[in-house]
């Protein structure tokens, strides 16, 4: 059983991945150094769903978002949602390693095949989404350790040549194009969907809303943290340049006896990355189980294969823009307003019943 | 029996994955640049690149020896693939030391010229920049060595000496790519001269619009220009004449303890702003010209012969960027962040040159050294 600690770090390992990488860049460009008041929107968002993940969740806490939905659409329609969620699940673990294979290839392995770079991966995540729930959160919570890392490594940057000044005029822009700016934050809120499919694990489920919010509270603060210190580091022009701020902003970083931060870095990164791709084959497998009533960990090796083989086909990188782009209406979709309509029905057969 | 073949069949497939033999890149094997220069020969771009060669000589000895070569082009690239050409095997940039741009080179603009530094992610960006007067920038190079250092490492360490001597602010490739795309701000760099078989930092050029302006500030003021812009190095030294005669063993000198810089904007009647800077400085006195006792009267008179003579030699100083248009202090940029809108309707790199800049330097000596 999941304890609030596991819980924690389990939430912030599936939220925090690849996103954080080119989140501020992405930011800057819409709102500039207003960026931040877009992510605490998306963090407002992410809480409201969060709310409503739960109260659905907690509707009959020892079941699955998967037999949940047959329970309450009946078996056919049941099947049909379940299928579209596993589909979900796959394209965003597709995306997901199309984009890192994509940094990892432009920043450190330039002559690497991306197939190889999938492929090791995928082992790994595999080897650690084919164990229980419990193993997979206790493992999360050894690799949560790098997030110190990453917030000493950012507090480093401020010896540097900074200007705080670049934060302001703060609130130039309107508050109608800070909001609409925060769906791109969102995307890298992202993850704690899961709670959707852990429920019956939780150890104290009257406590998950507040661990939840402290885990979303946590990811929100690092993200503000992370832009903030990239807006007073670049000037502005050079910001809309940089695809992954988060790597340049160390690239620039150098002791006496370590130089190239920024490589150091995105290796080790690699991991809370994957930490999002084992959540999501986690979800995935779930479900194919659900469906196929197969052991999980085959299921995790078919999805695994399945993730491997669409990402050799040559397409796959040519879809990367407007996979990403779908994805940010998809999240959308999949996470909250379909939970929602779930929590209607659900509470409108409550008083049936 | 089935799980041995199972755990070995993993293993080969895993096997090959460790070797990384796709990007594996020896040392051994690499030509490491140490430095780069660019110049500008008939309206080509001529690059020099320096690669340091080690020759081991027994347990513990070894020599070195600097392999230079040079090339001309219509571009960076250009100039590269010719280079390429003179190796024995790949070049990395990954490890280079220093760039320095000839004069004629740095009157370009160097943001466009650099790019590749930037876009690519192998480059080294801590490698120190400066801009070579007197003589082609690649001819420094010939020298083999500065004191025992081989030469692309003595030039980093001179300026690297010149930046916590105060004569510079801190600066490198990294820094560079920033102001290259900061409005309103404009940067200095350090000028080195070759004299004789020797290399000085001869003082900070002044940058305009990403363009050498060709003027420069000397040695003697620049710790003044850098505290006002606030990035002083690790000792700030300043002097100044006892009284208005230059004579010999006259001038007392003194050393920054702290600084405190404001900056104030306001607008006069047509709209451009008026600058107000005040520095407040705690000095030490390090170098009196006689070994006396120094009274208390005598204090305050230092003091204030010291302020007068520090807001009359900044006042010159600002002069000179603004006939450079070089706003080093960020004037613009100030104005960007507080005042969005007057920002947007004046073009700073016409009103810069003409703005009013006030100076005001205050002088407290809280210590006179070891002795009273």
């Amino acid at each position: 059983m999941l304890s609030n600690k596991n819980l924690f770090f389990l939430i912030i390992q599936a939220q925090v991945g690849i996103g954080i990488l080119g989140l501020p860049y992405i930011l800057y460009n819409d709102v500039q150094q207003d960026g931040w008041m877009s992510l605490l929107v998306a963090g407002v968002l992410a809480q409201g769903i969060l709310i409503i993940l739960v109260a659905l969740s907690r509707t009959s806490p020892k079941e699955t978002f998967y037999e949940l939905n047959h329970r309450l659409l009946g078996t056919f329609l049941g099947k049909i949602v379940n299928i579209l969620y596993i589909l979900y699940f796959i394209s965003f673990s597709l995306l997901l390693m199309i984009l890192v294979s994509d940094v990892i290839n432009t920043w450190i392995l330039h002559r690497t095949p991306k197939w190889a770079i999938i492929l090791l991966l995928l082992i790994a995540t595999t080897y650690i989404a084919k164990e229980q729930i419990l193993t997979i959160s206790r493992t999360f919570l050894f690799f949560s350790i790098l997030f110190i890392g990453l917030i000493i490594l950012l507090f480093m940057v401020y010896p540097q040549d900074n200007h705080f000044g670049r934060m302001l005029p703060m609130g130039s822009k309107d508050f109608t194009e800070i909001v609409k700016a925060s769906p791109d934050a969102f995307v890298s809120l992202i993850g704690f969907e899961i709670i959707l499919f852990i429920m019956p694990f939780i150890k104290n489920p009257k406590k998950s809303l507040l661990v939840l919010t402290f885990a979303n509270l946590f990811t929100v603060l690092l993200y503000v943290f992370l832009f903030i210190t990239c807006v007073i580091t670049f000037s502005g022009a050079q910001f809309s340049l940089i695809q992954e701020p988060l790597l340049y902003l160390f690239r620039g970083l150098s002791f006496h006896f370590v130089e190239r931060i920024d490589i150091i870095f995105l290796s080790f990164w690699i991991v809370p990355i994957s930490t999002t791709l084992v959540v999501q084959l986690y979800n995935a497998s779930l479900g194919v189980q659900n469906l196929f009533a197969i052991q999980r960990n085959k299921c995790v090796y078919l999805l695994a294969g399945i993730l491997l083989g669409l990402c050799l086909l040559p397409v796959s990188y040519s879809i990367k823009e407007s996979l990403s782009s779908f994805m940010i209406y998809l999240n959308i979709i999949f996470v909250f307003i379909f939970p929602a309509l779930l929590l209607i029905i659900a509470k409108v057969r409550g008083i049936k019943a | 029996m089935k799980k041995v073949t199972r755990k070995i069949s993993v293993l080969l497939v895993i096997l090959p994955l460790l070797t990384g033999c796709w990007d594996q890149r020896l040392i051994v094997e690499q030509e490491v640049v140490n430095g780069l220069s660019f110049d500008l020969e008939d309206k080509k771009i001529k690059s020099t690149m320096v690669v340091l060669n080690i020759i081991p000589k027994g347990t513990g000895f070894f020599d070195f020896k600097n392999q230079i070569s040079s090339a001309t082009g219509n571009s960076l690239e250009d100039t590269y693939r010719e280079l390429r050409a003179y190796y024995t095997g790949p070049l990395t940039a990954s490890k280079s030391r220093i760039v320095l741009f000839g004069e004629s080179f740095a009157k370009k603009n160097l943001d466009a010229y650099l790019d590749l530094f930037f876009r690519l992610p192998d480059p080294y960006l801590g490698s120190k920049v400066a801009i070579v007067k007197g003589s082609e920038a690649g001819e420094l190079f010939t020298l083999k060595e500065i004191g025992t250092n081989p030469i692309a490492f003595g030039l980093y360490e001179i300026i690297e000496a010149a930046e916590s001597n105060s004569t510079v602010p801190i600066g490198n490739l990294n820094i560079l790519f920033t102001y290259f795309n900061e409005e309103g701000k404009d940067f200095i760099l350090p000028v080195i001269e070759k004299k004789g078989e020797k290399v000085a930092v001869s003082g900070a050029g002044l940058i305009s619009d990403n363009s050498y302006s060709g003027k420069m500030i000397s040695l003697k003021s620049s710790s003044l220009l850098l505290l006002f812009m606030d990035k002083y190095g690790e000792r700030v030294d300043l002097e100044t004449y006892l009284d208005d005669k230059k004579k010999l063993n006259n001038q007392v000198g003194y050393r920054v303890v702290k600084a405190k810089r404001k900056m104030d904007l306001k607008k006069d009647g047509s709209g451009l702003p008026v600058v107000d800077l005040h520095l407040d400085l705690k000095v030490m006195i390090h170098q009196y010209p006689r070994t006396e006792k120094i009274s208390d009267q005598r204090m305050e008179e230092l003091e204030t012969l010291i302020s007068r003579d520090l807001t009359k030699k900044s006042k010159a100083i600002m002069k000179q960027t603004q006939e450079a248009n070089c706003d080093v202090l960020g004037i613009g940029r100030k104005l960007k962040e507080t005042d969005p809108e007057a920002w947007k309707a004046i073009d700073w790199r016409e009103a810069y040159p003409e703005i009013k800049i006030n100076t005001k330097v205050d002088v407290a000596i809280e210590k006179t050294g070891i002795l009273q």
